[in-house]
């Protein structure tokens, strides 16, 4: 469970750690650019927290945090704590990282996502149906929100399956006897 | 002739994956049990021998998607399933698991004496979504 949930609420956020601290060395061979990441405990953090060890990927994100440089790493780390503490289950740990992300960026969809999650643990329904309608209005169609949508759903509206097998003849049909 | 057969205690386990951990984690929210029922109608002679209920799909499910998929096929002598294809769908997503359920049905063997048709035969599949009362969820 861990893992899937490591994998709902943080795949998009390893690669923050990529790239955008590119070093541009010159060689002899002219401008090189070597990408990696550039904050090893926020990287290994969201790592963690992909491979379903919350314990870990919380605390290496943690530090992470504490040397984050950037707009950007700080986002990703405590998008990521609000990820690792739903995965550890305590929820509100988890709301005060989500929560001091969205005062920092307010359109930041997968923190109203996270949130969402969070409120639909503690049964705060209406908390997060608005989240979940703020996060589909910044990232229409976004494959996670529809699982918290779901989630939602099936604690607001459950509903069973039900499948019928129908051998009448379909030509056939008058219309005038339902299933 | 028409026979409908109300099966709540057959159980088909439909969520997988993500939908059946987060909905398996949740006190009202564990749908994983599908009833089934199977209305028949003498559009053939022949008679099942198994009828497999297709399994709803996951997707659908968490979309909240209902619909309809109807599978045309032949019957031989065996009672095996022939040329089997999709006529209708009200949703691509029904169109899997309907020929998937249809492959793996079958009706009894052509008894002696009695005469062959090759002619079409379709059977519907209808998919639905009950709501459940929360409260009843709990019980």
């Amino acid at each position: 469970m861990r893992k899937l949930l490591a994998l709902l609420l943080a795949v998009s956020l390893a690669p923050v750690c990529y790239g955008q601290g590119a070093d541009r060395m010159k060689s002899e061979t002219g401008p090189k650019t070597v990408i990696g990441p550039t904050n090893l405990p926020l990287h290994d953090g969201a790592q963690a927290l992909l491979a379903g060890d919350a314990d870990a990927g919380v605390r290496l994100t943690h530090e992470g945090l504490k040397i984050a440089t950037g707009f950007r790493e700080e986002e990703a780390a405590l998008s990521n704590l609000c990820a690792g503490y739903i995965m550890l289950e305590k929820y509100d740990e988890a709301l005060k990282y989500c929560e001091l992300l969205l005062q920092r960026n307010d359109e930041n969809w997968r923190g109203y996502n996270n949130r969402a999650v969070i409120y639909i643990k503690k049964e705060r329904y209406e908390q997060a149906e608005k989240d979940l309608l703020r996060g589909e209005e910044l990232r229409p169609g976004a494959h996670t929100l529809k699982i918290a949508r779901a989630m939602y759903m099936d604690a607001v509206h459950p509903v069973t399956p039900e499948i019928i097998v129908d051998d009448r003849d379909p030509s056939n049909e008058d219309g005038d006897e339902e299933p | 002739m028409k026979t409908v057969m109300k099966s709540p205690d057959v159980r088909v386990v439909v969520l997988a994956g993500l939908c059946a951990v987060f909905c398996g984690s949740m006190a009202r929210a564990d749908p994983d049990e599908t009833e089934v029922t199977h209305i028949t109608d003498s559009s053939t002679d022949r008679t099942p021998a198994k009828t497999t209920f297709p399994i709803y799909p996951r997707i659908a499910r968490r979309d909240r998607i209902e619909g309809d998929a109807t599978v045309c096929f032949r019957i031989d002598l065996l009672g095996r399933i022939r040329n089997e294809h999709v006529r209708d769908a009200t949703h691509r997503i029904f169109r899997r698991p309907a020929l998937r359920a249809i492959r793996q049905s079958s009706f009894e063997p052509l008894a002696d004496g009695a005469r062959f048709s090759a002619e079409l035969t379709c059977r519907t599949y209808r998919f639905r979504l009950t709501p459940v009362q929360a409260d009843d969820k709990d019980e």
